[in-house]
C-alpha cells in the first residue's frame, strides 16, 4: 500500500479537536454557506446546512482519517445536506401551492439584481456546478470527484450554465 | 459580456444576497460542533468500564460454572432415588432369579 502522509488538519478533526473545526470553518465555512445560498436560494435554509454538514463531520470521527480531498469530502457532504434540504423544500412549496393560488407566489428576497436572479433561475444541476466553481473555488478534479463525473464533464457543464446565463441575461 | 467577465461578476455578488454573508453563522456552527463533542465525549465516557470490570465478570462466570459442574455431578447420583420398598423388592426379585437359576442347575 502507498504511503499516504496524514493531513494534520484531518487528524485534528478525527481526534475531536473543536479547534480543528474552528479552522476548517474559517478556511471553507464562507465558501460552503456561498454554495448551499446559490443552491437553495435561501440564507436559512444554507446555514442549517452547513450546520448539518459541521456535526456531520463531528459524528463522522476517527472515520475521517480515511478522507483524502477534505475540502472535495466537505462540500460532498454539503451537496447532500443541500439535497435533503430541497427535497424538504419542494414538498413544503407544493403544500403552499395548494394554499396559495398560482401566480401570487412571492418573490424571492435574494434575487435582488438581475445576475442573481439570472443564477436563481438556472437548472439545480446547472447552479451547483456553478456554485461549485465560483463560491467554493473548486478545481474541476474536485467537482468532478463530488459529482461523479469525469472532470471534463464538470467542466463542460459548467460552460454550459456560464452561457445559458449570458444568454438570460442579454 | 464575455464568459470571463460574467465568471468575475458572479465572484462578487453582493454579499448578503446571493453570497451569504453569514457572519454570526461560525458563532452557531461553532456552538453545534461543541454540543456534538460534549454528547460524544459523555456517550463514550459512559461506554467506559472500569479496569477490574473484565476480570470480575471472568471471575464470576468460573463460579457460576463450578457451580453448576458441582451441582450437576452430584445429581448425577441422585437421578432415581429409589425407596426403601423398592430396594427390597429389588432384592426380593433377585433371590427369585437366584432360586430360579439354581434350581435349573440341579
Amino acid at each position: 500500500m502507498a504511503y499516504r502522509p496524514v493531513n494534520p488538519l484531518i487528524a485534528a478533526l478525527a481526534s475531536g479537536r473543536a479547534d480543528a473545526y474552528g479552522e476548517l470553518y474559517d478556511r471553507l465555512g464562507r465558501s460552503l454557506a456561498r454554495v448551499a445560498t446559490t443552491m437553495l436560494k435561501s440564507s436559512t435554509d444554507a446555514e442549517d446546512a452547513v450546520q448539518d454538514v459541521f456535526v456531520e463531520l463531528v459524528r463522522q470521527g476517527a472515520r475521517l482519517n480515511q478522507v483524502q480531498d477534505l475540502d472535495a469530502y466537505v462540500f460532498a457532504m454539503l451537496r447532500h445536506a443541500v439535497g435533503k434540504r430541497l427535497q424538504r423544500q419542494r414538498s413544503e412549496q407544493r403544500q403552499l401551492r395548494q394554499v396559495i393560488p398560482a401566480g401570487a407566489s412571492a418573490s424571492d428576497p435574494d434575487a435582488s439584481d438581475d445576475l442573481a436572479a439570472a443564477l436563481l433561475s438556472l437548472p439545480a444541476d446547472q447552479r451547483e456546478v456553478i456554485a461549485l466553481k465560483i463560491d467554493g473555488n473548486l478545481t474541476f478534479a474536485q467537482i468532478s470527484e463530488i459529482l461523479a463525473v469525469s472532470p471534463n464533464t464538470a467542466a463542460s457543464r459548467y460552460r454550459y450554465a456560464l452561457e445559458k446565463l449570458r444568454r438570460i441575461l442579454e | 459580456m464575455n464568459l470571463d467577465d460574467l465568471e468575475n461578476r458572479l465572484r462578487y455578488l453582493a454579499p448578503g444576497e446571493h453570497t451569504g454573508g453569514h457572519p454570526h453563522l461560525r458563532d452557531r456552527v461553532m456552538r453545534a460542533v461543541n454540543i456534538e463533542l460534549t454528547a460524544q465525549k459523555h456517550s463514550t465516557e459512559s461506554l467506559q468500564l472500569p479496569a477490574w470490570y473484565w476480570p470480575a465478570i471472568a471471575a464470576v462466570i468460573l463460579i457460576v460454572m463450578n457451580l453448576s459442574l458441582v451441582s450437576a455431578s452430584r445429581d448425577s447420583f441422585s437421578l432415581h432415588p429409589m425407596s426403601g420398598n423398592q430396594i427390597t423388592a429389588e432384592i426380593h426379585a433377585l433371590e427369585i432369579l437366584e432360586s430360579q437359576q439354581q434350581g435349573q442347575f440341579k
